[in-house]
């Protein structure tokens, strides 16, 4: 027997339920928290890989470092602006904000002297960066031993060069390339050589010394044996004078021309000098901002490069759905 | 025309109410009938029985939703239309084995208990619905209440046929097991 009385209970649920059983399908858009969430944490992943990895593109901590291991005298913007002075490095530098970096007359005509020095620049327009170096360089008689422009693969131009500075003239080239864009970082490292340079000197006086009196032997060797021992003493002589020459040479070369290493990075806003905490908060969410702007651009132009394949691989998945459910329909109706 | 003045129409007594009626809920109306009736005559004649009951229903009831309303008159008096037909001649269809798939909710040695009022029964299962997944309670609701056939249930959400037997089952065997919780049943 049929149970009417529950078919006719059931006749009374709620009118929800009747409402949602026969509803239309209806497109509602539900917001993928999952997916999204999903993508956040990648991102949030990925973008601390990025800024963890020293990839050279900011002037990081940890180049700085590197930097700093070898310097005996730093500058660094995020740090004082006071140049640290090195008695034993033999520099004489004046500190404060106005530095006469390298003071000529303070350097002892008989001091040997082989300065080298790194420098990070930021700049709003490396173009006009450039143009101003290079007439800075002519000024001054320097010259740039190499130099590497880099813009591919990142929302920033860098430019990387060594620049030669006649030393007694490399105060007034420092003082006027950081005027033309700001320091972030400056180290410098200063090599007395005074003991080798007159050692080699000493050898080399030595040697000429005994050259001229192996000729007054060569002028008076009695037999072929003789000639052909002081001929072989001579030209052992003379081969030690050309590699002291060369040497000396060397040096000279390297005490008359300063190497100024250079790292410029094109940037939207510099790094600004702060020492509250309130200050190096707001810098780093600036800094980071203007970070993850340029990675979400770095992100579009990878994207860019490869949105065929996205697209072939996107066409490929719809064909797949559309196929799997033909297959499943017809599966069904049979 | 919106629901609410249709409801203020056949309170305000106007017989264009039922006409109104008729337009948007006519079709809707027809298919539950032609769902337990399987007759055209029969589903015209439930049909138009239900616009008198609307009629007579509206005052005093204030439906919010009329079309659940119309639809619960279209249902009830099909339903007796079919079982006075029924009583003269046995007959299988698909509300036969519907009304059969619903027996198995109550054991062979128990009966529902004939003096609770249908009401405070439709509550109970009102709870054991809302329990139920929202893909269950439309794939019951149709079958039960809409006298939808196995194979319309299935084309209509995408499922197997036998998906859909084996989602029926398991929904009945709980609310067998609601109905004897609850006391509905003894």
């Amino acid at each position: 027997m049929k149970n009417n009385k529950l078919a006719d209970a059931i006749g009374l649920i709620k009118d929800d339920f009747v409402e949602e059983a026969h509803a239309k399908k209806k497109f509602r858009f539900v917001v993928p928290w999952a997916l999204i969430g999903k993508i956040a944490c990648g991102a949030a992943v990925l973008l601390l890989v990025i800024n963890i990895i020293p990839f050279g593109r900011k002037g990081s901590n940890a180049a700085d470092q590197y930097y700093a291991n070898s310097s005996s005298y730093e500058y660094k913007s995020d740090g004082s602006t006071q140049y640290a002075y090195d008695e034993e490095a033999g520099g004489a530098y004046a500190g404060g904000n106005t530095h006469d970096y390298r003071s000529e007359s303070t350097v002892s005509e008989n001091k040997k002297l082989i300065l080298t020095a790194r420098m990070n620049v930021e700049t709003k327009d490396l173009d006009e960066l450039l143009s101003g170096l290079n007439e800075t360089i002519n000024k001054y008689g320097a010259y740039i031993q190499s130099s590497t422009v880099n813009t591919s693969g990142s929302s920033t131009r860098q430019y990387d060069a060594t620049i030669r500075i006649p030393s007694d003239r490399y105060g007034q080239f420092l003082e006027e390339l950081k005027n033309s864009g700001n320091v972030s970082y400056y180290s410098e490292e200063t090599k007395d050589v005074t003991d080798s340079y007159t050692d080699l000197q000493a050898r080399l006086k030595s040697l000429k010394a005994e050259e001229e009196k192996v000729l007054e032997f060569y002028d008076k060797a009695a037999n072929l044996e003789e000639l052909m021992l002081v001929e072989e003493r001579l030209s052992e002589i003379r081969y030690e004078i050309e590699y002291l020459e060369a040497q000396i040479k060397n040096y000279d070369l390297l005490v008359a021309y300063s190497t100024l290493t250079i790292h410029v990075t094109e940037t939207s806003s510099y790094t600004q000098t702060s020492t509250s905490f309130g200050e190096r908060l707001a810098r780093a969410f600036k800094n980071g901002f203007h970070d993850f702007i340029y990675t979400v651009e770095d992100i579009v132009i990878d994207l860019a490069y490869d949105i065929y394949g996205i697209i072939f691989i996107i066409l490929l998945v719809v064909l797949g759905i559309f196929l799997y459910r033909k297959f499943r329909n017809r599966k069904n109706k049979n | 025309m919106e629901d609410q003045k249709i409801v203020e129409l056949y309170w305000n007594r106007d017989e264009t109410a039922i006409a109104e009626t008729k337009a948007k809920y006519g079709n809707y109306c027809f298919s539950i009938a032609q769902n337990i009736l399987h007759n055209q005559q029969d589903a015209e004649e439930a049909l138009n029985d239900t616009y008198l009951g609307a009629w007579n229903a509206i005052p005093p009831h204030h439906p919010l939703n009329l079309g659940t309303f119309i639809g619960k008159i279209t249902r009830r008096l099909s339903l007796n239309i079919y079982r006075s037909k029924t009583a003269e001649k046995r007959g299988g269809g698909q509300i036969a084995v519907s009304l059969d798939e619903l027996d198995e909710c109550i054991a062979d040695e128990k009966s529902l208990r004939d003096s609770l009022d249908d009401q405070v029964i439709a509550d109970c299962i009102d709870e054991f619905l809302s329990d139920l997944k929202e893909s269950e309670r439309r794939v019951f609701v149709c079958r039960y209440w809409y006298f939808d056939s196995i194979e319309d249930i299935a084309s209509r959400f995408r499922y197997s046929e036998s998906k859909v037997k084996m989602m029926l089952k398991r929904s009945r065997d709980r609310l067998r097991e609601h109905l004897l919780k609850e006391g509905v049943v003894v």
